[in-house]
């Protein structure tokens, strides 16, 4: 088993000459992670999939998928493939079985798995209904339905969350968890909604402006963090404390009745505020800032 | 690969239930042969008369076809084709479609079988619709003895509807052509209209092969006798296999070179 589900090497792409929508890209999605593809609308996100699906011809660049060359290996890699690329590609005036019955003969999987791919994304009783009758939530679930109907070992999600409320987000969170954990289903999901993707991935890819920004585990990106930490202070004399931090060795400034302080860990955010306490003074509000991926992505992705 | 194609045809047809397309066969076959009926019944007191003709299903075939060549075939062929690739870009589904694992000859020529599977059933929609026209006026009205007994030309009829069959095809590749190419359906159909217009200017004229939008009206015309078609470099059917299979392979290399694809 190769150690990349998906590895792409210098992929480059531009739909004029003189717009590079990417540059080179090295994506390496581990086997067995929940890989979250973030990035901006406009950052090259769906135009790296849709390369990685074969759907957008490869200008610049290879791309190996499952440990092998997609270009010489198109049709027998994408039986291994389940997709949903942007919006849900659904057959409107057919019902949600009509839908997953068009592709079961196409991947030639037993009939029975239209239903058990029905029961997963708990759709089983929408009955006679078709698709164009269906909510944006629903529409995206059966597309999920679709790409997971023939059991792939590779799933690629394009911002599969659109459209679904909070129960749907975490309905859909628990299975792609689920799939990912007990059958091993290497997962890519793309996504704009970066709290969405911090709870759900092992691993994160951060594109911004046609250019892969970070690439790893989502541990190193929280390690990362650590040492852009920021707290923000208030005290009952901030002049005073901003006055202890600096002889202190901190870097600290006053902002907007504030004190901000760079570079602490949270052992040293505890060690700090047990040093002006002892020096008399009262800690009204100690804020750790920057702690989230959202913060880390903003840093990322910003020029 | 035989197995694929035959899955991929499967897939494409459930792909069309519930469209239009069963409605556009019925309606558009049924037309010609509907018009007939009410003819027959309006001119019920000829009806005797007709059916002591020894060639009355011959008379009543050459009769019925001559607007079914000249203007429901070609025209119908342009609103199938279209309609059955539409299938795809109105429901944003190429991109699942080429994200699935089938060769791009696969993809094509089993949209292609589709098109031509709902060709040979407008065909049997308008031969059977032709032979109720002919039999149920006297059964409905009581006038006339009953179904004419006078031989159907089964052998005759079948060999005219092949050949009608054949000259068919240069619009289903023409069609299908721009029909990949095109999102907007008004572009496929405003065209095929446009051309199907075009070979109707020129039907008279000796330039008439040109335009193959209407080698089903030329050849209903040869065979009746109203034209020599001694301007055509060939015949008929050479003609439109032979501009059947360039446009094909034109449309093929086109769609299988495409750089996006969804």
């Amino acid at each position: 088993m190769s150690e990349w589900a998906i590895e792409t090497c210098g992929l480059s792409h531009r739909f004029t000459p003189t717009d590079a929508v990417l540059q080179d890209i090295q994506l390496q999605v581990p086997t067995g992670s929940l890989y979250g593809f973030l990035g901006p609308n406009g950052a090259g996100k769906t135009t790296t999939l849709r390369l990685v699906l074969g759907l957008l011809r490869c200008q610049e660049g290879s791309i190996r998928v499952l440990g092998e060359p997609l270009e010489s290996r198109r049709v027998a890699l994408l039986r291994r493939i389940g997709s949903s690329i942007e919006s849900p590609s659904l057959y409107a005036h057919l019902s949600s079985v009509e839908n997953l019955t068009v592709w079961q003969k196409v991947f030639g999987c037993p009939a029975r798995r239209v239903g058990e791919a029905l029961h997963q994304v708990g759709l089983h009783d929408t009955g006679g209904k078709v698709a164009g009758q269906f909510s944006l939530g629903m529409k995206q679930r059966l597309a999920l339905a679709v790409a997971l109907l023939h059991q792939p070992e590779l799933l690629i999600l394009d911002e599969p969350t659109n459209g679904l409320d909070p129960h749907g987000i975490l309905e859909m969170r628990d299975l792609l968890i689920r799939l990912n954990r007990d059958h091993g289903t290497t997962i890519l999901v793309s996504s704009h909604l970066l709290s969405e993707v911090e709870r759900l991935v092992t691993h994160v890819g951060i594109i911004s402006r046609g250019t892969l920004r970070f690439q790893g585990p989502l541990a190193s990106l929280a390690e990362r963090n650590q040492a852009d930490r920021q707290l923000t202070l208030h005290t009952s004399d901030n002049p005073r404390a901003l006055e202890i931090l600096l002889t202190s060795g901190w870097s600290a400034r006053p902002e907007q009745g504030r004190l901000f302080v760079q570079g602490v860990s949270s052992i040293q955010a505890g060690a700090l505020n047990q040093q002006l306490v002892m020096s008399g003074l009262t800690v009204f509000e100690l804020t750790p800032v920057g702690q989230n991926l959202e913060h880390q992505f903003f840093d990322l992705i910003g020029d | 690969m035989l197995s694929a194609f035959f899955h991929s045809f499967l897939s494409e047809r459930i792909k069309l239930r519930r469209s239009l397309l069963g409605w556009l066969i019925l309606c558009g076959g049924s037309f010609v042969p509907a018009i007939m009926l009410a003819v027959r019944i309006r001119r019920q007191q000829q009806l005797p008369n007709w059916h002591r003709l020894g060639v009355f299903w011959e008379k009543h075939w050459i009769e019925s076809w001559e607007s079914i060549s000249i203007m429901i075939l070609p025209l119908m062929v342009v609103l199938l084709t279209t309609l059955i690739l539409q299938v795809e870009y109105r429901n944003n589904t190429w991109k699942q479609v080429h994200a699935s694992p089938q060769t791009w000859g696969t993809i094509f020529s089993a949209k292609l079988a589709v098109v031509l599977l709902a060709l040979l059933q407008l065909f049997v929609v308008i031969n059977l619709g032709l032979y109720l026209a002919g039999a149920l006026p006297s059964l409905l009205v009581g006038a006339g003895g009953g179904i004419s007994s006078s031989p159907i030309p089964w052998i005759r009829m079948l060999a005219r509807d092949a050949n009608y069959f054949v000259e068919c095809l240069p619009i289903v590749a023409i069609q299908f052509l721009l029909a990949l190419r095109f999102r907007n359906f008004l572009v496929p159909i405003g065209i095929g209209v446009a051309g199907w217009i075009l070979s109707l200017v020129l039907i008279n004229t000796s330039y008439n092969f040109l335009i193959p939008y209407n080698y089903t009206g030329i050849d209903y015309l040869i065979s009746t006798g109203h034209r020599s078609g001694q301007n055509l470099p060939t015949t008929l059917g050479t003609l439109a296999c032979g501009t059947f299979a360039v446009l094909t392979l034109v449309s093929y290399a086109l769609y299988s070179r495409q750089a996006d694809k969804g």
